[in-house]
């Protein structure tokens, strides 16, 4: 059976023309000159950008993966590979969180095919939860629903794996989702609707997360 | 309140940045919704996962090296462009083969020349010992340049060895040779580095040549970065050290000079000298390095915290926070300030 990679492609409507309106991006002419070859600019792009390149590998994978630098080396190499195509249509590291995030999506994908995950299963301290409200049991949600997050990342069509993780693992608003990929809006809208009800049907049957939220009683269902 | 508006809501959130009235609508979402609330817990244990860890840096430039030498690898082309050369189409096919044959030819020549200056010069019997007292990290005309507290007896640049690129630093003025003079039958190649230089040769040209690593001597400020960041990913941190401060004093304005201060830095930082971290980190700020002040500003945190003075820390912290939100440090500065406070 071939295998299904994901790629930078665009699909969906176009976004609605909003004039040129962009803001300034800093980044945006270092890219130009790195993906035009320049050795030293492509240098300089790369220690800028391997920041926020480890920051998406460490959310997809988890900031304690044993195969971390490995995928954020795939992820540089992917970036050096798409940067003679990076067209200033959205920021420069916008393009490589967005790059870096499908690199690792399809890592983690292509692992899960080949059964051979080393995914570690408790990668989160407790103590390493970030929560408004760390009671434990929000502390376990949150782990829980990392856990469902990632594994949605791997078994949903990849249209809505992508909507997913641009809008949960990346923290991207709508507008961000829009610029970074040349998909409308709406469209993002209906993907992430998809992704939020596949999350929901998946987290219904999750015995952790029924018994934490024993209360809710479908109450949105 | 459409769909569209929640999710934005729940992605401002997590970024701190709803007012009184949102965090109210963002209430009723999570009261209502349960998938929204777990998304919302999952993104918040995303963010705290995406935040920067110990030895970044070094994972950093360790991901730039490959990829780089993969970029080159796959641009047959580079190595003759860079030296200003034309090539056929056929000679680029064998681009990288041909670039490092030249240097290999230009290497042996400025040796063989090097090595004739050398015996015949008055130079020669400099006293190697008298370099760690000579020297001088930083031209004190740089600007913008803080210049570096005196230097404690266990720092890494005074625990190399006496070598010969010591008493260079010591003798040699921050210029470059005339290699024409060197290495007469230096063809193109040479004539076209020297081209590249910024300073005309001072009088002590011929000293720097022959006691300089190879590599370096007539290089551009870009090769001797490039040298300086080899010895680093090579585990060579004193001759990484040695190569980054022989970069800002010899191309003090140049963008290569700029970056090696945070690199540079960050080598201090690990070798447990965190006042010469700040000096470089604060360099490297006053500068005002587009892309990467919020990681100088993130090291002078780390230097000041090294050097435990708490309340400079925190108010360093602060800083970072103020001029690069929403950087990579922005959660662990914070996570940092409120274990403090």
């Amino acid at each position: 059976m071939p295998e299904r990679r994901l790629a930078l492609v665009r699909g969906g409507k176009p976004p609605e023309a909003s004039g040129d309106e962009r803001p300034y991006d800093d980044w945006g002419q270092l890219a130009r000159a790195a993906g035009a070859g320049d050795p030293r600019a492509l240098r300089t792009f790369l220690v800028g950008a391997g920041p926020y390149i480890l920051r998406v590998v460490r959310r997809v994978l988890g900031g304690t993966h044993l195969e971390l630098e490995d995928v954020a080396q795939e992820c540089a190499f992917a970036v050096v590979d798409a940067l003679p195509g990076f067209r200033g249509e959205c920021s420069a590291i916008h393009f490589v969180c967005r790059i870096s995030l499908l690199t690792a999506m399809s890592t983690r994908r292509r692992w899960r095919t080949a059964k051979r995950s080393r995914e570690v299963e408790s990668e989160i301290e407790l103590d390493q939860v970030a929560s408004l409200h760390p009671s434990p049991e929000q502390r376990l949600s949150t782990q829980a629903s990392l856990e469902l997050a990632r594994e949605l990342m791997s078994t949903l069509p990849l249209e809505q794996a992508g909507a997913l993780a641009l809008h949960c693992v990346l923290g991207y608003t709508l507008l961000e989702m829009e610029s970074t990929s040349g998909v409308s809006r709406e469209t993002w809208k209906s993907r992430l609707r998809l992704a939020k009800a596949a999350f929901r049907k998946r987290a219904m049957s999750d015995l952790r997360i029924r018994e934490l939220f024993a209360p809710w009683g479908g109450d949105s269902a | 309140m459409s769909r569209g508006d929640e999710t934005d809501l729940l992605i401002r959130a997590r970024r701190d940045a709803l007012s009184p009235e949102e965090r109210k609508r963002l209430d009723v979402v999570l009261e209502s919704s349960v998938e929204e609330r777990l998304l919302f817990r999952a993104g918040l244990g995303f963010d705290a996962q995406g935040s920067a860890a110990p030895g970044d840096d070094l994972l950093v430039e360790r991901l730039a090296a490959r990829a780089e030498l993969r970029a080159a690898s796959r641009a047959p082309e580079a190595g003759p462009i860079r030296l200003g050369l034309r090539t056929s189409r056929r000679a680029r096919r064998f681009g990288p083969l041909l670039a490092a044959s030249l240097y290999l030819v230009l290497g042996a020549i400025i040796g063989v020349a090097g090595a004739a200056t050398y015996f015949a010069s008055p130079f020669a019997a400099s006293p190697p010992s008298a370099a760690p007292n000579a020297r001088v990290a930083h031209p004190p005309s740089e600007p913008g340049r803080v210049q570096p507290a005196p230097k404690p007896a266990a720092s890494a640049e005074l625990a190399m060895a006496p070598s010969a690129s010591v008493r260079i630093e010591a003798t040699a003025a921050p210029r470059t040779p005339v290699r024409a003079s060197a290495a007469p039958s230096a063809t193109t190649t040479a004539s076209r580095v020297v081209e590249q230089r910024e300073a005309p040769p001072p009088t002590h040209e011929r000293v720097f040549e022959l006691t300089a690593p190879t590599e370096v001597t007539g290089e551009s400020s870009a090769v001797l970065y490039a040298e300086a960041n080899r010895a680093r990913v090579r585990g060579d941190l004193d001759s990484a050290t040695r190569s980054y401060l022989l970069l800002q004093k010899r191309f003090p304005a140049s963008t290569e000079a700029a970056a090696s201060r945070l690199t540079l830095g960050n080598l201090y930082l690990v070798a447990g000298h965190p006042d010469l971290a700040l000096t470089q980190f604060r360099a490297h700020q006053a500068e005002n390095p587009s892309g990467f002040g919020a990681e100088s500003a993130w090291g002078i945190a780390a230097a000041l915290a090294q050097l435990g003075r708490r309340d400079d820390e925190r108010k360093a912290l602060r800083d970072l926070l103020a001029r690069y939100p929403g950087s990579v440090y922005e959660s662990a500065a914070r996570r940092k300030l409120s274990e403090q406070e």
